[in-house]
């Protein structure tokens, strides 16, 4: 069928589905909305139907096959055709229903395999050999039975998974068959078996081939842990061509959530060569990227790969996040904060525009306390004080209190940073004038003027100046020892 | 098996389905139905000849078992 939605689970669960049913396209467009564990509900119903039909019968002749002999049982299998066979072999006892598939032929077992319910021959698979499983596989892989060979591969054995990967030479084949896979530690309990060369050579034929890197994506998405990490590091070792290429795919097919999950555990030397591709200049891309950060909670590990990029792509980023509106704005923000990436804001934020640091500075974020702190910390130590000088200009009457009253304490340390900065930046001495003005409280006020006090002669003049034109002073001097 | 109870059944188990517009629910409905009735008429089928191959003594236990 073709693609509906660039979901790739709710696509696979559609093309399950469609094994079974034959729906108008209204309908099949609804069902695109219904999420892939509705979608699965649906289709285990289906199956659970289908395969109920008869079940106590073939129960009941189940338990009569045991009068057969092995042999005589394998020469009935033939006869009664693969269907019915199917539906036997799923209610015989497990150990003596694989004794009767190791004498029958692959060609006969595809077919077998095709018609049985999985769930119920999973313990028969289990117990055949890895050759016949083998070249069941290659068979089934012949008939492009990829859906099969998936829900197959979830009760394969660990040698016969390592037959089948040394049999089947296809690499993509293998990637495809992965992909289908229901059962996710299954499918990272296969790639725990494969070699380090064929791995590379399995995930290669996904980025090579434009059609399966969705696939890679998916399986690398879906592996655990560290796995994830090694293929995505085989993934991030392409050429540049190639990843270009993918970051193509990813765009149109709105895979970034996928991809910034298993950028988030490479290996961090190669942040450097993937964020910086040509591709990425591209401002629908990053808008793309920037939004499913955004949607898929994936901010915090995202922060870390805008990090690695060359300036200019930093500049785009930041004017990308911003015109994506302030909930985008705040929650970048908010990001940032909770995982102390605060140097990355700072290194933004000098990208931004009039209107841009407005904005900023009118988030509902920017009037939590903690934040404000934590901006101010860390704009100290990274010697960005005239950053949030300009910030602090922006800031509403209870932000700038925010602002001061922290600047207070541990005896006025950040206040005096501010000062020290305000020398170098412009409108630095107004910046700060402006802000403390708002205060009222007499003690805060006695503390502004000892620190006042420690100032040489010229800062004191040029702090005095700016606070007489913020109608500071009057009040500030009152404060001052005659 | 009565393919309107699998309907019901299935109506009861996946909750999506009462949020679906009519004229989709019953298109999917319809499709269901058709699915399960093919398949038991292809099952039945595979029966009736599959019963034939049997060993005379097996063949009269599966008749009553499966019909």
């Amino acid at each position: 069928m073709n693609d509906l939605t660039p979901n790739l689970e709710i696509q696979v669960e559609l093309e399950k589905l469609a094994q079974y049913l034959t729906l108008d396209d209204t309908t099949w467009q609804a069902l695109v909305d219904a999420g892939a564990a509705n979608l699965r509900e649906l289709r285990e119903h289906i199956e659970q139907e289908m395969y109920n039909q008869h079940r106590k019968g073939f129960q009941h002749l189940a338990s009569w096959t045991r009068w057969l002999s092995i042999k005589q049982l394998a020469k009935l299998a033939y006869a009664i055709g693969a269907k019915m066979a199917a539906r036997l072999v799923g209610e015989m006892d497990p150990y003596f229903a694989a004794k009767v598939a190791r004498r029958l032929t692959p060609d006969f077992l595809g077919e077998v395999a095709a018609q049985a319910d999985p769930r119920k021959i999973r313990e028969v698979i289990r117990r055949l050999p890895a050759e016949l499983i083998s070249q069941v596989a290659l068979k089934q892989i012949q008939e492009n039975q990829f859906l099969l060979l998936g829900r197959f591969a979830d009760a394969l054995s660990a040698p016969s998974i390592r037959e089948v990967v040394n049999t089947v030479k296809d690499d993509g084949a293998l990637l495809t068959i992965a992909f289908y896979m229901e059962n996710t530690t299954q499918l990272s309990n296969v790639i725990r078996m494969i070699d380090n060369s064929r791995l590379a050579s399995i995930v290669r034929s996904g980025t090579e081939n434009v059609d399966l890197w969705p696939k890679a994506i998916w399986v690398i998405d879906h592996v655990e842990g560290e796995l994830k990490s090694r293929l995505g590091n085989i993934m991030a070792e392409q050429d540049e061509r190639t990843l270009d290429s993918l970051v193509d795919v990813a765009h149109r097919q709105q895979l970034w959530g996928p991809v910034l999950r298993a950028l988030s555990v490479i290996n961090p030397r190669y942040h450097r060569k993937i964020v910086n591709l040509p591709s990425l200049r591209n401002s629908a891309v990053l808008t793309d990227l920037v939004n499913a950060a955004v949607s898929k909670n994936l901010l915090e590990e995202t922060l870390p790969l805008v990090n690695a990029m060359q300036r200019d792509y930093r500049e785009v980023v930041a004017h990308t996040a911003l015109r994506q509106g302030e909930e985008v704005a705040e929650a970048v923000v908010q990001a940032a904060h909770q995982s102390g990436q605060w140097d990355l804001i700072l290194d933004l934020a000098q990208f931004l525009g009039d209107d841009e640091r407005n904005m900023l500075a009118r988030l509902p974020i920017s009037h939590n306390p903690s934040v404000i702190e934590a901006l101010m910390r860390n704009a100290a130590k990274l010697g960005k004080t005239d950053l949030l000088l300009d910030f602090a200009r922006r800031f509403h009457r209870e932000g700038l209190q925010t602002v001061v009253e922290i600047s207070l304490r541990d005896g006025g340390d950040l206040l005096q940073a501010f000062l020290d900065a305000a020398r170098d930046t412009r409108d630095g001495w107004q910046a700060i004038a402006t802000a403390v003005s708002v205060v009222d409280a007499p003690d805060m006020l006695r503390d502004i003027g000892r620190i006042y006090q420690r100032q040489n002669p010229q800062d004191q003049q040029a702090f005095r100046e700016a606070a007489n034109e913020t109608g500071l002073w009057s009040r500030l001097e009152q404060t001052l020892p005659a | 098996m009565n393919n309107k109870d699998a309907i019901e059944r299935m109506h009861q188990r996946v909750g999506f389905l009462s949020y679906l517009p009519e004229p989709v629910n019953r298109d999917l409905d319809q499709a269901v139905d058709d699915y399960l009735e093919s398949e038991k008429g292809r099952l039945e089928k595979a029966i009736d000849s599959g019963i034939q191959a049997l060993p005379l003594w097996l063949r009269s236990i599966a008749r009553s078992a499966l019909r």
